[in-house]
């Protein structure tokens, strides 16, 4: 195995030609947040030469600036939120090109206060304000757990802050039900007390973040997306086979970051995510005889959400913008294949 | 007897005093002028947008303006339609400008009037006179919840200083003489206050009023950032959010809109209370 995956490398690097002279460019926008992780690990470990690119790290601190910058051409290659991912393809023509992970159980409802308790009982929402961030994933997952319970947006008074306000907001008792996401949940658990009522999970929505191209630079650089892609599986094989030693690169990436976590609060940012190897991006992604993937659904429901909210004026159709040709080249490509699943 | 010297005298010295330059051109040229300002500004960016010498995405052009205007307008936008947005905004507005001109314009008032109330408010006004309105907003939460007070707080703090500041200058730029005049014909201090101090102040008032309802429209949007269930600054935070050009561009017009129109008003309250004074008669 050690053998084949030394000779994977070397073809590697002699098909990249990889040296200083010949590391090919490429902007990574990313945000702090564990599906970003990959990306860290991939600047740390220098895997970037490796496949002969000449990463730089463009960090957000959310998809909305990040998706902002795309028409300035500020990044090439990037991770986001679905619901900013959809934006930037209505607003600017992005392509997604991978799944990165699935948030759906770490967008969670909380209840603070006396009356939490009370509140595990959905009937008991009606007419209550419940803070969340306009047009994010947490809306969509209050949104879909209002459904779940047989209630409407009407039934009770949304609140529009961001993440960090929520948590203040509920710690100062203006508020008793709030919806947001790792790592601010951590804080309304330990901070507040918070009862959670309604995860993503919970549900039944998936909440993907994703990986995503400007369509330009991905029809230039074909090559190039598919070996970010490859970079960034390598970070999950990698995770994978060094949990101990991917826990302590998530926190140097979150304190690098201003963002600190206890023990506990680190130990769910990884239990409680799922992430993807080369062949689950394939076959989430990939359409065969059905038409359309797994993937074009949730993506389809989230947008479905989003044009209601009116952020989009229709729903984008998926085989136009997401794709897993870059997926098939890295898979096609035996020396990014390997790099991909490489655990070392 | 005391009205001799009072409204008529202070109306002819303010007006001497503030009589304008005699304009270069006729008030009918700057008024076609004024009027073609806006067209040719519409007409620019219709050439800029459709020639594509603006690029797609920088700026909206003039049909997703008029896209995003009809959305809002009919369908609804950020959980409202447009006159919804307008009447709560102006509702904000209304309360926390009213409250801003009940509390800082008698404060004012009394801080040019009386040395006294001067040493004892001046040095805490002028504390709290440079806070960004923006920063009020935690505590505004805090202390009236999540509901309208809060919002009405805010624009009220903000649209509260150049009420107090020019009701302040307006009475402390009295012409002396004319309130030893009044003293001397013997006026009670309150009649004295209502029929001298007040006119004569009231150019400054005026001006205080227009500043602080500027400032309200300004502080709205920076109000409703925060917990707004509706609101002009509601419907610009979500177009942020969604990277909709279009509609923060028809959230911006809308404010520029409601605050040209209540500038009106306002201009027209300052006509009929002072009908004798420069700056009335040429808003007319």
């Amino acid at each position: 195995m050690h053998v084949r995956s030394l000779f994977a490398a070397l073809a590697l690097l002699c098909a990249s030609g990889a040296s200083a002279q010949t590391l090919e460019k490429v902007n990574i926008s990313y945000q702090p947040g564990y599906w970003a992780l990959p990306l860290h690990i991939a600047g740390e470990k220098g895997w970037w030469k490796e496949v002969g690119l000449d990463a730089k790290p463009v960090m957000f601190a959310a998809g909305a600036a990040q998706i902002a910058a795309v028409g300035a051409k500020s990044w090439d290659i990037g991770g986001m939120g679905i619901v900013p991912a959809i934006l930037g393809n209505v607003r600017f023509d992005l392509k997604m090109v991978g799944l990165a992970t699935e948030e759906g159980g770490v967008n969670t409802l909380y209840a603070t206060g006396a009356s939490a308790q009370k509140m595990k009982t959905p009937a008991n929402w009606r007419g209550e304000k419940i803070l969340v961030t306009t047009n994010s994933n947490g809306d969509y997952i209050v949104q879909s757990c209002l459904k779940k319970a047989g209630l409407d947006k009407k039934d009770v008074q949304l609140v529009n802050m961001a993440p960090a306000q929520i948590v203040t907001t509920l710690a100062g008792g203006q508020a008793n039900l709030g919806i947001t996401w790792a790592p601010h949940i951590y804080a309304i658990e330990k901070q507040i007390g918070g009862v959670p009522l309604c995860s993503g999970r919970d549900a039944g929505v998936f909440v993907p973040n994703v990986l995503v191209a400007r369509s330009d630079y991905a029809r230039e650089h074909p090559e190039t997306v598919a070996k970010v892609l490859a970079v960034y599986l390598r970070g999950w094989s990698w995770a994978k086979a060094h949990p101990d030693e991917a826990r302590e690169m998530l926190r140097g990436f979150f304190q690098a970051n201003g963002v600190y976590f206890d023990e506990d609060s680190l130990r769910r940012e990884v239990a409680e995510r799922t992430h993807y190897d080369l062949d689950d991006e394939l076959r989430l992604m990939g359409r065969g005889q059905a038409g359309a993937s797994d993937a074009d659904q949730w993506i389809r429901d989230v947008a479905g959400f989003m044009q209601a909210n009116g952020s989009i004026p229709k729903v984008p159709e998926p085989a136009g913008w997401v794709t897993d040709e870059y997926l098939k080249q890295a898979k096609d490509d035996t020396a990014l294949a390997g790099f991909a699943a490489r655990g070392d | 007897m005391a009205s001799g010297v009072t409204t008529a005298a202070v109306s002819k010295e303010t007006d001497r005093r503030a009589a304008p330059p005699k304009p270069a051109r006729s008030g009918a040229d700057l008024r076609w002028a004024r009027a073609a300002v806006l067209p040719a500004a519409c007409l620019a960016w219709l050439l800029a947008t459709s020639a594509g010498w603006i690029a797609p995405g920088r700026f909206p052009s003039v049909p997703e303006f008029l896209d995003a205007l009809r959305q809002i307008a009919v369908a609804g936008y950020a959980d409202g339609t447009l006159a919804q947005h307008i009447g709560h905004s102006l509702k904000l507005i209304g309360l926390g400008f009213l409250a801003a001109v009940a509390v800082g314009l008698p404060l004012g008032l009394a801080m040019g009037w009386s040395r006294i109330v001067d040493a004892v408010a001046g040095p805490v006004f002028s504390l709290l006179r440079p806070i960004p309105p923006l920063a009020w907003i935690p505590l505004a939460i805090l202390w009236l919840g999540l509901g309208d007070g809060a919002k009405i707080m805010v624009i009220c703090v903000a649209a509260f200083v150049p009420n107090v500041v020019n009701a302040y200058a307006g009475v402390r730029g009295i012409d002396r003489s004319v309130l030893e005049a009044a003293e001397m014909l013997g006026t009670p201090a309150w009649r004295g206050l209502a029929e001298v101090i007040v006119p004569a102040a009231a150019p400054m008032i005026f001006t205080g009023l227009r500043l602080s309802l500027q400032t309200a429209w300004a502080a709205l949007v920076a109000a409703e950032l925060v917990g707004a269930f509706l609101g002009l600054g509601r419907v610009l935070n979500v177009a942020q959010q969604d990277i909709y050009p279009a509609m923060i561009l028809v959230g911006m017009a809308t404010v520029a809109a409601c605050g040209w129109l209540t500038g009106r008003l306002l201009e027209w309250a300052e006509r009929k209370a002072m009908p004798w004074h420069a700056s009335a008669r040429s808003a007319s």
